[in-house]
């Protein structure tokens, strides 16, 4: 009885680390350039192609990139060590597209979005990872 | 029916005169109280908020970003320098600017200060033209109505300006501006400024400072490359980029808690005092029990006895709740609709008890 309680509660762990992978911001730290005019070019590396449109879980602080259309940017770095002091860098922000228009959430706020990452190879006006259909996890 | 109630309700108010108004300061006070929380919040933000809708970055020379953005948009405190051509140019072309607009300031005419800027300002800002035409050579200026009827100004009227931003400054005699128009702005600041294209400042100057700007505002292809952009400010020496949405993020999180704490408990005064309201209005038509089984005998109509019991504290409350409104109109303080409906609650209440009075 006792094992097959055990096996139980680990088939659950397991399941519930398979639905979801969490990703930490060094697999997303990916390498770039900048072209001469300026924009920047990211290159993905193989061992990310696992992630490539599939759902993951980032955990990072919420940063407002415009005040009237609720768009919002995720940090690897909170906000006022984040873009001031030379840490940031392209590659340390994710975009968030959230599936819901959310209520205004506060600067800096340490959260865990769920959302399906998107490889941005084309688009320099947008970040590196976009995070389509983004909500709250957890 | 008009006479009887007329008469009814005069001699009412003579009985009555200190109560109603006691009615009419509480739903005024009720209405106050609902809007302070919301009131403090846009007080704190609204500047900071609006900057952030008319440009995503501005870039000036070396400073602090809360005085770039506060002299750029607001004509507050003192610019942070020029900016070299070379910079203006630079970030004209950068690829993730969808659009720019010069912002050349440090001029005045009596007092009001010159924005030395090109047809994208009164686009972006929403100003429009209401008599004449916006400025098209050096030699042209516009101005507001408002600032134009204060210094007795009219179309065709030879301006000069003078240097710095206070009017007793050196006058540039040399440099004529025509006032060709008058415009009419969304902002107050705009409202008290003259604008002329950015070539002007050269001209008044004699060709001294060509190309410079005070500070450049952009507009971006993508509210992603706002992110972008700190790192490209780090490898430009002269230039100081500041990022309004950056600057209002930043006092959100500083406020949020205080405003948070102020929403919740906030509500516990208007409420506190539209209960006072309430039971004075009850109390107030407890009074006119005798009144009452007088109409009753006289057999007046539900309506009408209604009317003349209880019409005019309930007319007086609405008059508080009236004077609240005009106040905040007249001052610009912005009311919700949500919230200039709460405000009435108390007095829907009240109308509500007072017709459930039986004897």
């Amino acid at each position: 009885m006792k094992k097959i309680i055990v096996t139980l509660v680990f088939a659950l762990f397991s399941l519930a680390s398979w639905a979801q992978q969490v990703v930490p911001w060094d697999l997303l730290a990916v390498p770039y350039s900048t072209t001469p005019d300026g924009l920047y070019e990211p290159s993905f590396p193989s061992w990310l192609d696992k992630y490539k449109n599939t759902e993951v879980v980032i955990q990072g602080y919420l940063v407002p990139v415009d005040v009237e259309g609720n768009q919002y940017a995720l940090s690897r770095y909170a906000f006022s060590s984040c873009f001031f002091c030379g840490n940031a860098v392209p590659n340390t922000v994710v975009e968030l597209v959230f599936k819901d228009r959310p209520d205004a959430f506060v600067t800096d706020q340490f959260v865990v979005i769920k959302g399906t990452l998107i490889f941005n190879e084309s688009d320099p006006f947008r970040l590196f990872f976009i995070l389509q259909n983004a909500s709250l996890h957890g | 029916m008009m006479q009887f109630l007329w008469r009814f309700w005069r001699a009412q108010f003579t009985r009555k005169t200190t109560p109603l108004f006691i009615v009419a300061f509480l739903s005024f006070l009720t209405s106050v109280f609902v809007q302070i929380p919301s009131l403090t919040e846009s007080y704190i933000y609204r500047k900071w908020r609006e900057s952030a809708q008319y440009a995503d970055v501005i870039v000036g020379y070396k400073g602090s970003p809360l005085q770039i953005v506060a002299n750029t948009l607001f004509r507050l405190e003192n610019p942070t320098g020029n900016l070299p051509e070379e910079s203006v140019n630079y970030w004209k072309k950068h690829p993730l600017v969808k659009e720019s607009c010069p912002v050349a300031l440090g001029d005045n005419i009596q007092g009001y200060p010159i924005v030395g800027t090109d047809s994208n300002y009164f686009d972006w800002m929403n100003i429009s033209l209401e008599e004449g035409r916006l400025p098209s050579t050096s030699s042209e200026i516009v101005v507001s109505k408002l600032v134009a009827n204060r210094l007795g100004l009219q179309l065709g009227d030879d301006l000069h300006s003078s240097h710095g931003s206070d009017a007793n400054g050196e006058a540039h005699d040399h440099h004529h501006l025509t006032l060709v128009g008058f415009i009419k702005a969304d902002r107050a600041a705009d409202n008290e400024s003259f604008f002329v294209p950015t070539a002007a400042y050269y001209d008044m100057h004699s060709g001294k400072g060509n190309g410079k700007v005070t500070a450049l505002m952009l507009r971006l292809k993508s509210k992603s490359a706002l992110v972008m952009l700190p790192r490209v400010f780090e490898t430009r020496p002269n230039e100081q980029g500041a990022f309004p949405v950056f600057i209002f993020a930043g006092l959100q999180k500083q406020w949020a808690p205080t405003l948070e704490k102020m929403r919740t408990w906030g509500m516990l005064v208007p409420l506190a005092i539209a209960i006072l309201f309430v039971a004075f209005m009850y109390f107030l038509a407890r009074t006119e029990r005798e009144a009452r089984s007088f109409l009753v005998q006289l057999k007046t109509p539900r309506m009408l006895r209604y009317l003349s019991l209880y019409g005019l504290p309930i007319l007086f409350a609405l008059l508080g709740y009236a004077i609240h409104l005009l106040i905040f109109y007249s001052v610009d303080l912005g009311v919700s609709l949500w919230q200039a409906l709460l405000a009435l609650i108390p007095i829907a209440l009240s109308i509500l008890i007072l017709t459930r009075i039986r004897s």
